[in-house]
């Protein structure tokens, strides 16, 4: 999962912005793409501001 | 014929460009062993003819689904001529990620820089000789809808089917540190057609597919070790994992790119966000999706309705005139039942399901183009997660409602192999239109008063059994976690006719070739039986039918309907459902309005829902099995599958029956 995260640029010193998290999947923007992603697998991704 | 591979990110176009390329004249077919489906068809470059495979959406090749294991082995093994990458002109960092990695492995690689129409009005300008430079490949710009840029882009692919590519790719993540490595693996990369540098740097990845490749090669171990310490030695440097090490290099070397070559005015791609809050929203999204599913059904039901009667009427006439020339003819009165019948009736029951078919494959293409599916998939996430499956299945179990044969051959929107077979599997449970002129019948005569909840209630029950059914093979037969849910949301767009229609003809027509046969054959055993021995009225009890009937019919007398008519109607509905009540008017002698009375006659209410239950629940039909076995290639699973439907029908029904009997109703 790590590995496919890191391959849609996903990565650790990545970029991305929080378009959604108001419970069910977290919605992320990230190289103009937006994804959403299972909540367990968002909680386990460190952001920040 | 010079042979090439139309490879991409999903969603930035791909099908559109084949379809435009092939002009619609395509063959669809899964690969060999996998449910991933694949088309191939042809295309003119001048007075040449080239053959062009379009493989499944994929973001890199380190495969992550099934989609994607085809795509790395179809680009590792298969002899092409010219790769074609395509990608979204809105989204070029992210996808040339994936040229990237395809650089690595083939170099005759032309990238197709798709949208760019629609590029250019948001105001992105991009410069594709610079990343022609960049990358060491040409880059041509074409919007795939407008057929625009579509024959500089096949001269190319001429011109780069004749070329010797370079040797280099312009880009080695390892910054050279694996070249030691890639001396070591020469041999075994050799012996499997990939090239040494690919293999090395997949190696110091730790990717899966790699490590395959040298599977008890000489010095896999040595390899192995040598690998394990280069990455080791990366990670230390940049203190992060190796994949993070390896995206960070590879997008670095990208943004570099596309800042020399695109300028742009500062805006992010689409304006989907306002839409989504609203679709998202639970208390907005679910009803509204119930809505849109109820209106698809409506429609192709209402609209199909008249033309499968017509077909069903032209059909039946047909298959009486035919019978009457035989006769006229001479032939022998077996051969013009056989003709009437077996075969006319049996292609018959494949035809008016077309209709239908193409239709809801039509709405569900469509729905899935403008981008509201991966909406859908998301809204139904966190429910669907509970019973343990992922939020995607809903879609071709709630098409299950309609008929099941598209429904099954829909889980190929599932990534996960179990997921897929669990579904495909749990699908016929789900009541489809074929089952309804049974409840309407029976629920007419023995509950007038509650005809709707009663039917409500066995849509209730086949749902019920669906997700049960679902939840318990992925507990015990197909195992494993179903990956958490990564989907990408596109923007919002209007769905293409020309993709739309195609994808449903095309689908429609991998339907009637495969099921086709084998419904035809089934109704050839179902006349075989019902008009032997020689002589008997068709479908009587003295024919093989009856006989087969009369035998069977002890084993449903628990089940409170243990009469021969009962069971051959079954019998009979083991072809296709709709046939059960024609049937059951045959066995009884009468026309389908005398039917009411010996039903009414022959069974009590209890014993009637009991009936009911047992259509629900047994074998769906000859079409949907030949699905599940087209879908899944195995006979042993379908058989498997088939006997399980019995099983549970059968225990429904006697607990129905006996438990109803004992509370006295």
């Amino acid at each position: 999962m790590q590995r496919r995260l890191s391959e849609l640029g996903i990565y650790s010193g990545s970029r991305l912005e929080v378009v959604r998290n108001s419970g069910g999947p977290v919605i992320v923007l990230v190289l103009g793409t937006r994804f959403a992603i299972g909540r367990g697998q968002a909680s386990k991704i460190e952001v920040r501001q | 014929m010079k042979l090439f591979l139309l490879v991409g990110n999903p969603n930035v176009g791909k099908s559109t460009l084949f379809n435009r390329l092939t002009r619609g004249f395509e063959h669809t077919g899964n690969w060999p062993g996998k449910t991933v489906e694949c088309k191939h068809g042809t295309c003119f470059a001048g007075k040449e003819k080239l053959a062009v495979f379009d493989l499944p959406g994929s973001y890199s090749l380190t495969p992550f689904s099934e989609e994607e294991q085809v795509v790395a082995e179809a680009l590792a093994n298969s002899k092409f001529d010219v790769v074609v990458q395509v990608v979204d002109a809105c989204c070029l960092e992210r996808n040339l990620f994936l040229t990237l990695e395809l650089l690595q492995l083939s170099r005759r690689l032309v990238v197709a820089i798709n949208k760019s129409d629609l590029a250019e009005r948001r105001g992105i300008r991009i410069d594709e000789s610079v990343l022609a430079r960049r990358f060491g490949v040409p880059f041509v710009k074409i919007s795939a809808r407008k057929g625009e840029g579509i024959d500089s882009l096949l001269s190319q692919i001429k011109a780069s089917a004749r070329t010797r590519p370079a040797r280099r790719p312009a880009f080695d993540a390892c910054m050279g540190k694996a070249k030691g490595l890639e001396c070591m693996v020469r041999a075994p990369a050799r012996k499997k057609g990939v090239p040494a540098a690919w293999l090395a740097s997949k190696l110091v990845e730790n990717g899966p597919y790699a490590q395959e490749l040298i599977e008890g090669g000489r010095g896999e171990k040595r390899m192995l070790a040598k690998a394990a310490k280069l990455r080791a030695q990366l990670e230390k440097e940049e203190s992060c994992s190796i994949n993070a090490v390896f995206s960070r290099r590879k997008f670095a070397f990208i943004s570099r790119a596309v800042k020399k070559a695109v300028r742009s005015r500062p805006a992010c791609c689409g304006s989907s966000g306002a839409a989504d809050s609203l679709l998202l929203n639970p208390l907005i999204g679910i009803p509204l999706f119930l809505a849109i599913l109820w209106l698809a059904f409506q429609l192709s039901f209402t609209l199909s309705g008249p033309i499968s009667d017509a077909i069903a009427q032209q059909i039946s006439g047909l298959g009486q005139h035919l019978a009457s020339f035989l006769l006229s003819a001479g032939a022998p009165a077996w051969f013009a039942s056989l003709v009437e019948n077996g075969l006319v009736a049996g292609v018959g029951s494949v035809l008016v399901f077309i209709p239908i078919i193409v239709l809801l494959f039509a709405f569900l293409q469509a729905l899935e183009e403008s981008g509201y599916m991966a909406r859908v998939a998301v809204l139904l996430d966190g429910m669907a997660r509970k019973a343990g499956f992922s939020g995607k299945a809903f879609l071709p179990l709630i098409l299950g409602f309609g008929c099941s044969v598209p429904a099954i051959m829909a889980t190929r929107v599932l990534d996960r192999k179990e997921d897929r077979l669990a579904t495909m599997i749990a699908i016929p449970f789900m009541s489809c239109s074929a089952r309804l002129p049974v409840y309407v019948l029976f629920t007419g005569i023995f509950f007038a008063q509650d005809q709707g909840l009663v039917m409500l209630l066995l849509y209730l029950l086949g749902a019920a059994a669906a997700v049960a059914t679902v939840f318990l093979l992925r507990r015990f037969a197909f195992k494993g976690e179903s990956p958490e849910l990564l989907i990408e949301l596109p923007d919002y767009h209007f769905p293409y006719w020309r993709t739309v229609l195609s994808s449903a003809l095309q689908r429609t027509y991998s339907f009637v070739a495969k099921a086709g046969t084998i419904i035809l054959a089934a109704s050839v055993l179902v006349w075989f039986l019902g008009s032997f021995p020689y002589g008997v009225e068709y479908g009587s009890r003295e024919s093989f039918a009856g006989m087969l009937g009369s035998m069977v019919a002890p084993l449903f007398a628990p089940l409170g309907f243990g009469t021969w008519q009962a069971s051959i109607s079954l019998a009979f509905g083991f072809m296709a459902k709709e046939i059960v009540i024609g049937s059951m008017a045959a066995a009884y002698g009468a026309g389908e309005g005398g039917l009411a009375a010996s039903v009414g006659a022959a069974f009590t209410p209890l014993s009637a829902f009991s009936f009911m239950a047992f259509t629900l629940l047994y074998v769906p039909c000859v079409a949907a099995l030949a699905a599940i076995k087209k879908e899944c290639g195995s006979w042993r699973l379908t058989a498997a599958a088939a006997l399980y439907y019995l099983s549970v029908a059968y225990l429904a029904s006697f607990v129905i029956f006996q438990a109803g009997t004992a509370l006295g109703f």
